[in-house]
């Protein structure tokens, strides 16, 4: 069984109001937003193009997970 | 004060493991799951990208058990090398239909070699081997055909020399819906199902193996529960050289017991014979059973009491050996009739009687 996880940091500095509660499905517009990865891992380089849809087995080629994002900040 | 401001000054994640840290440029994803504007804030994603839960400074057993929830409930599609492809879909083009049969011929015969999530939905009965079994199954998916009660059958396998040729007959006490052939030998060898006009037969040789499959597209079983399978030029192939699988209607192997009897019977054991019919009386069908001594022209028919010819059951070319047939009479009336199997100049009947 395979437990792919993500530690997700973000560099921030503005709070909006959030867009998804729990129960909803992240539209497939924001899991194709792109960010630059800063450390090599799981197949990405440094500066590679990471995004949510690379995680979702149903466009991956069927190579599920289930993930969490620990968001954390500069400011 | 005094924190980093580009990502490649935070520290990379301890020990690596599955982790990775992004540049969140605008605060884009932050804003999608920000819940009241604390860090760390963490959010879960199931399988289906849905969110499963949002917190703020989770813990390690927050975010460990949140997370084995949620395999749980992914449950195969999530394990190592799980695959989203259907069971029997082994084009993956989302439809069961007789591309997909192709496809898994060619792989059991050794004509093609599958990789990834197809070879994954060829193994329709998840064992770990591609064979009849599962082509069987494939079958019964294309065709809608719900799987009846297990049968829990049982057959034996004889194997018998007959001058250069080797014939493989199987006798089983339930309805044989595929054979599967695998004969280890230098050469390619010609395989041929007695009767059953009605079965598919491929063969192929590679690698020193001939593999041979019969079935049928429509999963109807074969003629009756006696089959025989001729391979010629086999008569001297060790038969610990033989894989034999028997298959069902519902795709499942029948438990087999070998046994070589080492009768050459071309000239041995087959005499031209009709055997007693079975059931008789019958309602509406019977089983009707003959040995040949030689390959002969054959015809076997059916005569009411007046002598008039009401059925062809069978004729054609027939080879040496046993051979059955069933009869189906439901279109007569009862009475009672009389088969007549002729071959060459001999000729023998048996006496049936049709009891509506």
């Amino acid at each position: 069984m395979i437990k792919h996880i993500i530690a997700f940091s973000v560099v921030f500095s503005i709070s909006l109001a959030s867009v998804y509660d729990v129960g909803d499905i992240v539209s497939s517009t924001h899991q194709n937003i792109t960010k630059s990865t800063c450390f090599e891992g799981n197949e990405y380089d440094v500066g590679d193009s990471w995004k949510m849809a690379d995680w979702n087995g149903a466009v991956n080629g069927g190579h599920y997970n289930v993930i969490f994002l620990e968001m954390t900040a500069t400011w | 004060m005094n924190q980093p401001y580009s990502c490649t000054q935070w520290g990379n994640v301890p020990d690596g493991g599955a982790a990775q840290i992004i540049h969140d440029t605008s605060s884009q994803i932050w804003t999608f799951f920000e819940s009241g504007g604390a860090v760390p804030s963490t959010v879960w994603l199931d399988h289906e990208m849905r969110v499963y839960d949002m917190m703020n400074n989770a813990g390690s057993w927050s975010i460990g058990s949140r997370m084995d929830q949620m395999l749980e409930a992914c449950g195969s599609l999530c394990e190592d090398g799980g695959c989203a492809t259907a069971a029997g879909d082994l084009n993956e083009d989302e439809i069961l239909n007789i591309q997909d049969i192709i496809t898994m011929v060619n792989q059991i015969l050794g004509s093609t070699s599958l990789e990834g999530c197809a070879l994954d939905a060829a193994d329709m009965n998840t064992d770990g081997i591609i064979n009849i079994q599962d082509l069987i199954s494939l079958v019964n998916a294309i065709l809608g055909s719900p799987r009846s009660a297990h049968l829990d059958g049982n057959a034996t396998v004889e194997y018998v020399v007959s001058g250069k040729d080797l014939i493989i007959h199987v006798g089983s006490n339930i309805d044989v819906a595929g054979v599967e052939l695998a004969l280890f030998n230098h050469t390619s060898l010609d395989i041929e199902l007695k009767d059953n006009s009605h079965i598919n037969q491929e063969s192929n040789f590679i690698d020193g193996m001939t593999r041979y499959l019969a079935y049928s597209i429509f999963n109807q079983p074969f003629d009756s529960r006696s089959t025989e399978i001729l391979i010629k030029s086999a008569g001297e192939v060790d038969i610990d050289n033989i894989q034999v699988t028997v298959a069902d209607i519902n795709g499942d192997a029948l438990y087999l017991t070998h046994s070589n009897s080492g009768q050459v019977y071309q000239t041995g054991p087959y005499t031209f014979e009709l055997s007693a019919l079975y059931p008789n009386p019958f309602n509406p069908s019977t089983e009707i059973s003959f040995t040949l001594p030689m390959d002969n022209h054959v015809k076997l028919s059916a005569y009411d009491i007046q002598g008039h010819e009401v059925d062809i059951i069978f004729e054609g070319a027939q080879s040496v050996g046993k051979h059955s047939y069933t009869w189906n009479a439901s279109d007569l009336s009862s009475g009672v009739y009389y088969i007549r199997l002729q071959s060459g100049s001999m000729a023998t009947s048996q006496k049936a009687v049709l009891i509506k």
